[in-house]
């Protein structure tokens, strides 16, 4: 039978204070928190660990009795992993653990040498399954925080532009894939419904490279947009991208190009039976301006 | 307030007054006698964009009442049925229009449809049946137009 349980309960404050000294050598971080916010979650976690112990079965950190400490591990790394501690940090919190602990049994079973051992390869196993336990909570954590800032980017990456009563402009920038385009697709069609649009420009100015299935993607949209009653109009196509797509033959002889998205407004606006025209106050500026010039 | 306008949006909307914008003969007969039969009193059939776009103009501008429900194919030799929707969807007038899609299409097709928010979608291979089935959600029933 171990007598870890017990050597944990009978010695809960002074291994935590022993174990506050520890970080503070280790991963003490004053400017991510305080030291009333370390002091609550030693004495949490320990609490924790102290009612798990109970249960006399260490080794099994999946077993009812630890709920509780995997419940306040997988808080405290989260929290940490949104401070901004490094995963290092995050797990040293619980492996700092093991010198105090280590100590307290030394002390308490140095008449018995050969026991030792053993309760030391038991705290050792329980302290690396916390350990574990909290990277995998602060890994979580971190890919979730990753996944909701690709959401973001996402959103924030496709911005539909009314130009003018009827026109559209989605500038793209970046890479297009199959999960991207099909947001930039509904987005358009969105702001297409929403704003009763006749054209949309769709500027790939800042797309690296167009490969077969991007300009099969783009296809779609236009199909899309056009089913709906709007002609899309493709501008930016940059000299290396009007190469690629002639070399990966890829038809676009149905789809009005442009090399400058400034060509495609004013062709929106032609269509929409619009002008632009310098006024007589701008011409006027201009050639006083020139005159000075002389 | 708001309780009596959720009420309202359950409660199936009068199917009385109801246009169909449908170019096929035969489909425009079975949509005209399964409306009927589900109690329309006023039923127009139109077989062109245009004049449904006119018709609704006139909505619009209150010259003509507006109908409970449109019943529309998307799929016309010159103009699309999206035209209709486009025209619906852009006049907050005829934000209590329902409007129901009937016609042979694909899956983008749906897809755009959702994007007007359209009430119902409902595939033609499927049958007059299956219309009159759904449609019946459009109609008030005896005992609660009694009640």
């Amino acid at each position: 039978m171990s007598k870890l349980p017990e050597i944990i309960q009978n010695h809960e404050e002074g291994i935590r204070s022993e174990w506050l000294k520890a970080m503070s050598t280790t991963v003490r971080r004053s400017d991510l928190m305080t030291d009333s916010e370390i002091q609550s979650q030693t004495r949490e976690l320990l609490a924790a660990i102290v009612a798990g112990v109970k249960s006399r079965d260490i080794t099994d950190l999946d077993a009812q009795a630890w709920t509780q400490t995997r419940e306040v591990l997988q808080s405290i790394s989260a929290s940490r992993a949104r401070q901004g501690f490094t995963p290092s940090e995050t797990t040293m919190f619980v492996l700092s653990l093991k010198q105090p602990l280590f100590t307290v049994i030394r002390k308490e079973l140095s008449k018995t040498p050969d026991i030792v051992f053993d309760e030391l390869w038991a705290a050792t196993l329980l302290l690396d399954k916390l350990a574990l336990l909290t990277t995998d909570a602060f890994l979580e954590t971190r890919e979730q925080i990753i996944f909701r800032q690709q959401q973001e980017l996402m959103e924030l990456s496709t911005p539909v532009v009314k130009l003018w009563e009827g026109i559209l402009a989605l500038p793209i920038i970046g890479t297009l894939d199959s999960a991207r385009t099909q947001v930039v697709m509904e987005s358009l069609l969105q702001a297409v419904v929403q704003s009763n649009s006749r054209i949309a420009i769709i500027d790939i100015t800042g797309v690296p490279t167009v490969d077969t299935l991007v300009a099969q993607h783009l296809l779609k949209t236009i199909t899309a947009a056009r089913l709906m009653g709007a002609e899309c109009i493709i501008s930016g196509v940059r000299p290396q991208i009007a190469q690629t797509i002639v070399h990966l033959g890829i038809d676009l002889s149905g789809v009005i190009t442009k090399a400058r998205m400034a060509d495609a407004f004013a062709l929106a606006l032609q269509r929409s039976g619009r002008a632009v025209v310098a006024t007589q106050n701008g011409a006027g500026a201009k050639k006083q301006e020139a005159k000075k010039e002389e | 307030m708001r309780l009596v306008e959720t009420v309202k949006a359950m409660t199936p909307k009068a199917m009385r007054r109801v246009l169909i914008v449908e170019d096929t003969p035969s489909d425009a007969r079975q949509s005209i006698a399964v409306v009927k039969k589900l109690g329309a009193q006023e039923v127009t059939a139109l077989n062109n964009i245009a004049s449904a776009m006119l018709l609704l103009q006139d909505v619009v501008e209150g010259k003509q009442p507006p109908p409970d429900l449109i019943l529309l194919d998307l799929s016309f030799p010159k103009e699309s049925g999206f035209e209709v929707l486009r025209f619906w969807k852009s006049n907050p007038k005829l934000k209590a229009v329902r409007v129901v899609v009937w016609t042979v299409m694909g899956e983008t097709e749906q897809k755009l449809c959702n994007f007007f928010g359209v009430d119902q979608v409902i595939v033609k291979w499927a049958g007059p049946r299956e219309l009159e089935e759904a449609l019946r959600a459009y109609t008030i029933a005896p005992d609660s137009a009694a009640s």
